[in-house]
């Protein structure tokens, strides 16, 4: 069955779209020695609980029903298809994807970077994109600007964001924001000033109980994946605490979440 | 509010692990909500193979194409 699905895989290499392999109820380490034996490089996830199996409302895949095929459309939503049908589905939908950068005009050296930017993955790419961006090479200096430009356009708007939030007193989303892009955008050209921004930010008595929190939803956590009864007792009850004491913080209210998902188990 | 300790979760540190792992990690400031059709990609990098995790932000305005299969 492989072939077959990298076949359809390969015609695609070139089209806005990403094949993904879900393995359900079985260990990572199997998943990735199944995933090498058979020669799939996509990227996959070892569905070992099957939740994300549920949560794309795919029935119970077993030995008896192998392949199961959902496609996301780029509005987001799923159809159900199957691997004979997948082809067929996959046309019908392909119309309607775009790269958030054309992949036209990119020269071969860049093509990993421009992957890494087309997928969100900044940081990554960022070295490559210096090195082209002062290349001899007219057409890798200008795939280099193409991209940066992209990535730069991206960095402002959400600077931009957290400072609209600054300005409207949302400092904990404004920390966030200027946190997030500190992460996502380095190894560019980020506004000097913003350390000494976030900086400022975490003196603030809001955005310390939003981290407070989180570090207690940490340690609840921790405790949750620990070995013993008692430890995972202590850490429910932390999870507890937090969702009555803080629950208007962010980890207040994913301690709740949290307590509700445990408790449909 | 008083919540009722789940047994099982008690008895068994599998099930809260796989919560834990489809609940992602709490150290990070999650981004991401779950969208209108309500599924969303494992935030856990354990979970994935040959990547790291995606998002569905990353993948707005693409096709995804996802393989649900058995070890044959």
């Amino acid at each position: 069955m492989w072939p077959g699905l990298q076949a359809v895989a390969s015609k695609y290499q070139d089209k806005p779209v990403l094949f993904l392999a879900v393995n359900s109820g079985t260990p990572r380490f199997e998943v990735q020695s199944y995933l090498k034996k058979n020669r799939v490089t996509w990227p996959a996830i070892a569905d070992l609980d099957r939740s994300f199996e549920r949560s794309c409302g795919v029935p119970p895949v077993t030995l008896k029903n192998i392949y199961q095929v959902r496609i996301m459309k780029p509005d987001g939503k799923l159809i159900s298809s199957s691997p004979t049908r997948m082809e067929q589905a996959l046309g019908g939908v392909i119309g309607a994807a775009k790269w958030n950068v054309d992949p036209v005009g990119i020269p071969a050296s860049l093509k990993t970077a421009w992957f890494q930017v087309e997928f969100g993955n900044f940081t990554r790419a960022a070295t490559a994109l210096k090195k082209a961006g002062k290349s001899r090479k007219p057409e890798t200096k200008q795939g280099a600007r193409k991209l940066l430009d992209y990535v730069e356009g991206k960095m402002n708007k959400q600077i931009e964001a957290a400072k609209a939030a600054e300005s409207d007193g949302k400092v904990w989303q404004a920390y966030r924001d200027y946190s997030d892009a500190a992460i996502r955008f380095k190894g560019y050209e980020l506004p000097r000033d913003i350390t000494a921004t976030v900086k400022k930010l975490r003196t603030d008595k809001a955005v310390k109980a939003e981290l407070t929190a989180l570090r207690i939803l940490a340690a609840a956590r921790k405790k949750l994946g620990g070995k013993s009864v008692s430890a995972r007792k202590a850490g429910f009850r932390t999870l507890e605490r937090l969702a009555d004491k803080q629950s208007d913080t962010q980890a207040g209210q994913e301690a709740q979440r949290l307590i509700d998902a445990l408790n449909k188990q | 509010m008083t919540h009722r300790s789940p047994i099982r979760l008690l008895l068994a540190g599998g099930l809260c692990a796989a919560t834990l792992a489809a609940f992602g990690s709490s150290t990070t400031i999650a981004q991401e909500g779950n969208s209108a059709t309500g599924f969303r990609f494992p935030a856990n990098p354990g979970s994935w193979v040959n990547s790291q995790p995606f998002t569905r932000k990353q993948l707005e305005g693409k096709v995804a194409v996802m393989v649900f299969f058995e070890e044959g």
